[in-house]
């Protein structure tokens, strides 16, 4: 059964029926859902935006979001509490990627998966350090390598 | 003087009162130094020619106390005829005779000095001493390792200035008394000559060491400090310092990197943070402009050396600086600090030259390998790009085609606006391109009939690579659109393209409003197609502007208005 960030797709989760039937006192179907995660994508090129919204929604997740810099992404997860951000790292003027990642994190603790055409040692180190964990994919991605990048569990923080 | 106990020191020399015959080494040359000589400066001592005017000149007369007596014509033609200077002394150290070159070398006439000590006339004052010494041994023991050698000492003129002189000294007896016969060469030339070379090919070896070194480096900065250092040592000088030019104007010249003793020229280094230098300013400052090294004999009387006149005042007294050069352009400057007053020498200047083109040339191949190594990394990036929006392009064209041969027509034609645009971008060195010239590169493919039917006018306007690209998508989907179903698709219909800069309450902008006509009523439809989607969302997410659309009575028009900061 997969999972993204302990959400379950497209399964019946007797946990959550349960759950469900405690909150309210009444069963409301055999076979409820869990709500899908959500997502937040960052990225300044439509088509390439687009494309990384379809891919998330082909893994059942709900794409809340789009945006196409470092200060609309800030503000459209503090505002949407998406539980995925997928992040492109240079993102014209203005701050990047990884700086605007590092603050989300901080912000909303939203697991973060870099798609980037940057994947030079230099921008890994620089990731590896500020935002240790931070899955990143290169351009052009997959769909099966996103959908991998976004069951992993997130990192710990302490 | 105590003549018995002065055997012991012998005769030590006639130079610098410490002089004392270099030990040989293979090569001929001294290892050790003489006081204050550097080692290069000591000759390869050969056996003098033995003197030509004796009697006897057997190896055991010279090498015993028995000593060749003058024929007193023979010492008058070597006298006569000899190129070097030639004087006689006798044991009590008195000259007896002193030849026409002898008078030209040291500038006493004849008749002035015989009888005359010969150490008071050609001796300087501090080694005399050291000479009685050993003339005193030679004549009690009847040896001396100066004798029948060649050996270099100093001399002096008349005027009291030493001079560097070649001697070879062979004793004799004539009228029945020791005498000594001396050969003197004036040597300064020689001496100068030598130096000189001396100095040229440790120069040479200094610069091709530093070139090694420098491109041995990891950094540009490693190479300035190679640099920096290898100067220094060369000089004597206890500082050296590098700046760089900050790589965009204003022109400024940052200091980068130091060579001197931790903790030592404090108040320099406080001073040089603490100054902003530019062109003509400073030292580094007159460099920039002339590009030729410049030397200060002191700071403190110089008229363009800002760090001397701060509050605290600095340790040093020189400075020296040389630019470091890439073809015309300086890529660094270097100086270099004395702490005493010293006078410009030639030679330093000459090899700072020599080393500032040597250790740019390095630098600039070490440029060129980082240029191409991020032209390398950027291309890589610019592909990936390009590719990951050509499957965006290509995934969300099919997911709203409602047939394959749709989805084929569509793919294709944003996919060659896309590469039209490229080749746009290209030719503008992915610099900025003219809006003008990007709606051309988008009539492009359509025929000279539709493009009669669109009039484009506006002011200069250039677009970053961001906005062209963007701005090429929707100005491919608005035309693609007039063509299936909108003016163009009709022969009487026109497109009307205007733009003109702007403002709002947020900063310039550009409006540019697409205006077709000709086609009758268009009624907004009631859901927009992917292509208006694309065009509506592209505006808001690319550019971060907005679109307004009017439905009008023989038309619609598009006016756009984005964020726009000028040429």
């Amino acid at each position: 059964m997969a999972t993204i960030l302990g959400y379950t797709l497209g399964q019946t989760d007797s946990h959550a029926e349960s759950v469900e039937r405690d909150r309210t006192g009444k069963k409301r179907g055999e076979n409820v859902r869990m709500a899908k995660p959500r997502a937040v994508v960052v990225e300044d090129e439509l088509f390439v935006a687009w494309h990384i919204e379809s891919m998330l929604t082909d893994a059942d997740v709900d794409v809340c979001g789009i945006a196409s810099h470092g200060l609309e992404a800030i503000e459209k997860a503090v505002a949407l509490h998406p539980e995925i951000v997928v992040m492109d790292i240079n993102l014209g003027e203005g701050m990047d990627g990884i700086e605007a990642a590092r603050r989300i994190r901080e912000l909303t603790g939203a697991t973060i998966v870099f798609v980037t055409a940057y994947g030079d040692a230099k921008t890994l180190k620089r990731i590896a350090e500020e935002l240790p964990g931070a899955e990143v994919l290169s351009k052009p991605t997959s769909p099966a390598k996103l959908k991998h990048a976004i069951e992993r569990p997130p990192p710990s923080r302490h | 003087m105590k003549p018995i106990s002065a055997i012991a020191r012998f005769l030590k020399g006639w130079s610098r009162g410490t002089m004392r015959l270099p030990e040989q080494t293979g090569n001929g040359y001294g290892k050790e130094s003489l006081e204050g000589i550097p080692p290069s400066l000591i000759f390869e001592e050969t056996p003098a020619p033995r003197p030509l005017p004796m009697h006897d000149m057997t190896e055991a007369n010279l090498s015993s106390t028995v000593l060749p007596t003058a024929d007193e014509n023979a010492l008058r033609l070597v006298l006569d005829t000899a190129l070097d200077a030639v004087v006689v002394m006798g044991a009590d150290g008195a000259i007896q005779e002193w030849n026409s070159r002898a008078e030209e070398t040291f500038g006493w006439r004849k008749e002035e000095v015989i009888g005359r000590q010969l150490a008071e006339v050609l001796i300087p004052e501090a080694v005399r001493r050291a000479h009685y010494d050993g003339l005193a041994h030679f004549l009690a023991a009847g040896e001396g390792p100066l004798l029948r050698r060649r050996v270099e000492v100093t001399g002096l003129y008349r005027d009291g200035k030493e001079i560097p002189i070649e001697l070879s000294i062979a004793p004799f007896e004539r009228g029945g008394e020791r005498a000594f016969l001396g050969f003197l060469r004036d040597i300064t030339d020689r001496k100068r000559t030598h130096a000189f070379l001396e100095g040229q090919a440790r120069r040479a070896i200094l610069l091709h060491q530093l070139t090694s070194f420098a491109a041995q480096s990891a950094s540009v900065e490693d190479a300035l400090r190679q640099c920096l250092a290898a100067v220094c040592e060369m000089t004597g000088w206890p500082v050296g310092h590098a700046f760089l030019p900050t790589p965009r104007e204003p022109l400024r010249l940052v200091s980068s990197v130091w060579h001197c003793q931790p903790g030592k020229f404090e108040a320099l280094r406080t001073a040089t943070e603490a100054i902003e230098f530019g062109p003509g300013i400073g030292l580094p400052g007159q460099i920039w402009d002339s590009k030729e090294p410049v030397w200060i004999r002191d700071v403190f009387e110089s008229d363009n050396f800002p760090r001397a006149h701060l509050d605290k005042p600095i340790e040093i007294r020189s400075a020296f600086g040389l630019p470091i050069r890439s073809g015309e352009q300086v890529i660094a400057i270097l100086e270099f600090f004395n702490d005493a007053v010293t006078e410009p020498d030639d030679g330093i200047l000459l090899t700072a030259r020599a080393l500032g083109d040597q250790v740019g040339r390095v630098l600039e191949r070490k440029h060129d390998a980082e240029r191409q190594h991020a032209l390398l990394a950027e291309l890589n990036h610019r592909v990936k790009n390009m590719l990951a929006v050509v499957v965006g392009i290509a995934t969300q064209t099919a997911r709203n085609a409602p047939t394959l041969p749709a989805f084929q027509e569509s793919f294709t034609g944003r996919l060659m606006s896309l590469s039209r645009t490229y080749s746009l971008m290209t030719s503008a060195q992915w610099q900025k391109t003219q809006l003008k010239e990007l709606i051309e590169e988008v009539l492009s493919p359509h025929s000279d009939t539709r493009r009669a039917n669109v009039r484009i006018e506006g002011p200069s306007v250039t677009l970053t690579p961001k906005m062209t690209l963007a701005m090429s998508m929707i100005l491919h989907e608005l035309m693609t659109n007039a063509v299936k179903h909108g003016a163009l698709s009709v022969p009487e219909g026109r497109i009307d393209m205007t733009w003109r800069h702007a403002g709002n309450g947020e900063g310039p902008t550009l409006e540019l409003v697409w205006c077709e006509t000709g086609r009758g009523r268009v009624t907004p439809p009631k859901k927009p197609g992917f292509g208006m989607r694309l065009i509506e969302t592209s505006v808001r997410h690319e550019l971060r502007g907005n679109l307004e659309t009017a439905y009008e009575p023989d038309g619609v028009r598009h006016t756009f208005t984005i964020p726009w900061q000028g040429d």
